[in-house]
C-alpha cells in the first residue's frame, strides 16, 4: 500500500480502536476531544499489539503491521453498541460557531501546524538520543523483522548500547510502524501527534472559558518556546507529555463531575504514558495515591480503591511488559539501568530542587510567561478569593513536580538541565488549564460572556 | 487580543530579547524563508548531510575504504573533536551504525575488543585516512594520541 494511503488507513484504524475503547468506558465529551482521544488511544493500542506480535514470534513486516492495526478494531466489536452511540455523537451538528476573533488564531495555528508537519516530514531524525536508540532500533526492526535485532546482537555494538535503545518502546514502535508504512527517514507521526494535541488543548480551553480567553491562553501554550521546538523532533518526552496530560485531564474531569467513566478512560492514557517513558510509573503512582485520598470522599473507599487499583495495575502491566518480560525473556542484552539507580539522599534531592528552579522552571526563555502567569493566577486566587480552583489539577501538578524531583534524585542519568527540562513538557499544558480554571480568569470569562450576550441581544 | 499581542510580541525578558519572537524566528520563519529551496532537495542523503555534515561524510568515507578483513577502531570523540567544528558524534558506534549500517568496527571504549583492531582512523586538518599495521603511521604512537585525547 502506498504511504499516501497507508497513513490515513492506519490513522482511521487508530480512531476506530480508540472509539471502541472509549465507548466501552462510556466516556462522553465534546466531538473534537472524543475524536482526538480516540486517535491517541488507538496509537497506543496499535503499538502494544505490534510488540505482542514480536513476543509471539510473528515476523514484523508491513503485513503484520497493518493486521496489528486492524485486529484491535475487530476486538472492540463487542462494545459496538456504545461505540455506535459515540460515533453518532461525532456526526451531530456542531454547537459552536466560528467568531471573528477565532479567525486570526485559526490562521496562525494553521500556518504553524503546516510548518510542524512539514519539518517532521522533511527532516531526517536529528536528536542524538533518537539516532542512538529509538530510530536505530526501528531501522533494524524493518531490516531484521524483529525488535530483537542486530542492534542488540552485532559485535560492534556489544557493551556500547548505554540506555537509549532500551527506552520505553512507544516511540520506537511508532517509528517502526511509520517505516513499514513508507516514511523511512522521517518522524511524521511526531508532527501528527503535536498538531492533534495542540487542537486538544485548544478544545479543552474552549470548554472551560470564553473562546476569546481560550484563544489567548492557547496561543501562549502553542508558542511556548522550548516545547514548540520538540513538536517535530523524535524524542520520548513530548509524546509522554501528551499521554500524561490527557490522563490527568480525564481524572480531573472525573473529580469535577464525579464520573467513573472519565477515571476508567484515564487508566488507558496513564498506561500509555508508562509505555512511552520509563520514570512515568513513579509519577502515576504518586499522583494516584494523592488522588485516592480525594476520591475516597466522593466515590467511597471501595470504589475509589478499585478504580485507582485498575489505573496503577494497567500502568504497571505496560511497565512490566517491556522492562521485565521483554528485557529478561527476549532481549539477549540488558540495560545497565540498575547501575544508574543511586540511593535517595536528602542532599542530592535539595540540590535537584534548587537547580530545577534556577535552571529550568524560572527560565523565561524556555517557557515564556506560562509559569509566571500560573503563579500569579494561583496567588491571586488564594489572596482575593481565599480558595484554590480545580484542586485535583493542582494535586497532579504537585505530584508530577515531586515525581520529577525524585526521579532526578535517584537516577544518576537524569540531568536536571536536560531530563527535567523536558519533563516540564508534562506541566506546561496543565499549567495552562490551571490558569483557565482560576477564579480570576473564570470571572473575567463570565463577564465577557455576559457582555457579549448583551451586545447580541 | 491586545494583551495577547503584547505578551507574544511586546514582552521582553531580562536580557532584552523576546523569547516567543526568538523561538518563532528559529523554528518557523527560518524554514519558511527557505521552504522553496529546501523542497527542491529530494535526496534523503542530502537532507541528512545538511544536518550532520562531517558526521555523515567521515563514516561514508571510512566504509568506502574498509577492506573485508578490517576490524576498524573508532577513535575517541576527544581526538576527532580537535579536527571538527561540530561535535564528532560519529565516533559513537551507535551513530556510526545509524549513518552507514553495521560494519566491523570497535569503539574506543570497548577495551576488550580494542586489541583485535587492525585498522585505525587517522585525522589531520582536512585529511582523513585509514592506517594499518606495517603502514607509514606508527600505531602505538597513534594509540597514545588517542589515549591522551579521549
Amino acid at each position: 500500500m502506498p504511504s499516501e494511503l497507508g497513513l490515513p488507513f492506519v490513522l482511521l484504524m487508530h480512531v476506530l480502536t480508540g472509539a471502541g475503547i472509549l465507548g466501552a468506558c462510556k466516556l462522553r465529551t465534546t466531538r473534537t476531544i472524543t475524536l482526538l482521544l480516540s486517535m491517541f488511544a488507538g496509537m497506543f493500542v496499535h503499538s502494544a499489539v505490534f510488540l505482542i506480535c514480536d513476543l509471539v514470534k510473528i515476523p514484523l513486516t508491513a503485513t503484520s503491521m497493518f493486521l496489528s492495526a486492524i485486529v484491535p478494531v475487530l476486538v472492540t466489536i463487542p462494545s459496538w453498541k456504545t461505540t455506535r452511540e459515540l460515533l453518532k455523537h461525532l456526526q451531530a451538528p456542531s454547537k459552536h460557531s466560528i467568531r471573528l476573533y477565532d479567525l486570526p488564531v485559526i490562521g496562525l495555528s494553521g500556518y504553524i501546524f503546516y510548518m510542524i508537519l512539514w519539518a517532521s516530514w522533511y527532516w531526517p531524525v536529528t536528536p542524538f538520543d533518537a539516532m542512538a536508540g529509538i530510530d536505530l532500533v526501528a531501522k533494524y526492526v524493518v531490516k531484521d523483522h524483529t525488535i530483537v535485532n542486530s542492534v542488540f546482537t552485532h559485535p560492534s555494538l556489544q557493551g556500547q548500547l548505554s540506555n537509549q535503545p532500551f527506552y520505553a518502546p512507544f516511540a520506537m514502535l511508532m517509528q517502526s510502524i511509520m517505516k513499514f508504512i513508507g516514511f523511512v527517514h522521517n518522524q511524521v507521526w511526531v508532527g501528527i501527534i503535536s498538531v492533534c494535541f495542540s487542537v486538544f488543548v485548544w478544545a479543552v480551553l474552549r470548554q472551560m472559558v470564553h473562546p476569546f480567553i481560550a484563544a489567548v491562553l492557547y496561543l501562549l501554550y502553542l508558542l511556548t518556546p522550548e516545547m514548540f521546538g520538540y513538536t517535530y523532533l523524535l524524542q520520548t518526552d513530548y509524546v509522554n507529555a501528551v499521554f500524561m496530560v490527557i490522563g490527568v485531564y480525564l481524572i480531573w474531569q472525573g473529580a469535577e463531575h464525579d464520573s467513573a467513566s472519565h477515571i476508567a478512560a484515564s487508566s488507558i492514557f496513564f498506561a500509555a504514558a508508562c509505555w512511552s517513558r520509563t520514570e512515568t510509573i513513579l509519577l502515576v503512582g504518586i499522583g494516584c495515591l494523592a488522588s485516592l485520598l480525594w476520591f475516597r470522599r466522593s466515590l467511597g473507599t471501595r470504589a475509589a480503591s478499585i478504580l485507582f487499583g485498575s489505573i496503577l495495575g494497567l500502568s504497571a502491566l505496560m511497565f512490566v511488559l517491556w522492562h521485565v518480560v521483554f528485557f529478561n525473556y527476549y532481549l539477549p542484552v540488558k540495560p545497565s539501568a540498575g547501575d544508574q539507580l543511586v540511593g535517595f539522599s536528602v542532599d542530592r534531592f535539595v540540590m535537584v530542587v534548587s537547580e530545577t528552579w534556577t535552571s529550568v522552571i524560572s527560565r523565561i526563555d524556555y517557557w515564556g510567561l506560562i509559569v509566571w502567569v500560573f503563579l500569579v493566577a494561583v496567588t491571586a486566587n488564594v489572596l482575593m478569593f481565599r480558595r484554590i480552583s480545580s484542586v485535583m489539577l493542582i494535586v497532579w501538578i504537585g505530584s508530577i513536580v515531586l515525581g520529577l524531583w525524585l526521579a532526578g534524585s535517584i537516577f544518576s542519568a537524569a540531568v536536571v538541565e536536560q531530563t527535567l527540562r523536558r519533563g516540564m513538557f508534562k506541566l506546561i499544558p496543565l499549567l495552562t488549564f490551571a490558569i483557565a480554571s482560576s477564579q480570576l480568569v473564570t470571572s473575567a470569562s463570565e463577564r465577557l460572556t455576559a457582555w457579549e450576550m448583551r451586545r447580541s441581544a | 487580543m491586545a494583551l495577547c499581542i503584547w505578551m507574544l510580541l511586546g514582552f521582553m525578558s531580562a536580557d532584552g530579547s523576546n523569547p516567543y519572537a526568538a523561538s518563532y524566528e528559529s523554528r518557523v520563519e527560518l524554514y519558511r524563508s527557505k521552504l522553496d529551496s529546501l523542497n527542491k532537495i529530494r535526496s534523503v542523503r542530502e537532507r541528512i548531510y545538511m544536518r550532520q555534515m562531517a558526521n555523515l561524510e567521515i563514516p561514508e568515507y571510512i566504509v568506502a575504504k574498509m577492506r573485508p578483513t578490517d576490524v576498524l577502531l573508532l577513535p575517541p570523540r576527544g581526538y576527532a573533536n580537535t579536527f571538527m567544528q561540530t561535535e564528532a558524534i560519529w565516533t559513537d558506534p551507535r551513530i556510526f551504525t545509524w549513518m552507514v549500517g553495521l560494519h566491523n568496527v570497535v569503539a574506543w571504549s570497548d577495551t576488550i575488543r580494542r586489541k583485535q583492531a587492525n585498522a585505525f582512523v587517522v585525522l589531520e586538518a582536512n585529511t582523513i585516512w585509514i592506517t594499518r599495521p606495517g603502514g607509514s603511521t606508527n600505531i602505538d604512537s597513534l594509540l597514545n594520541v588517542f589515549e591522551r585525547s579521549k
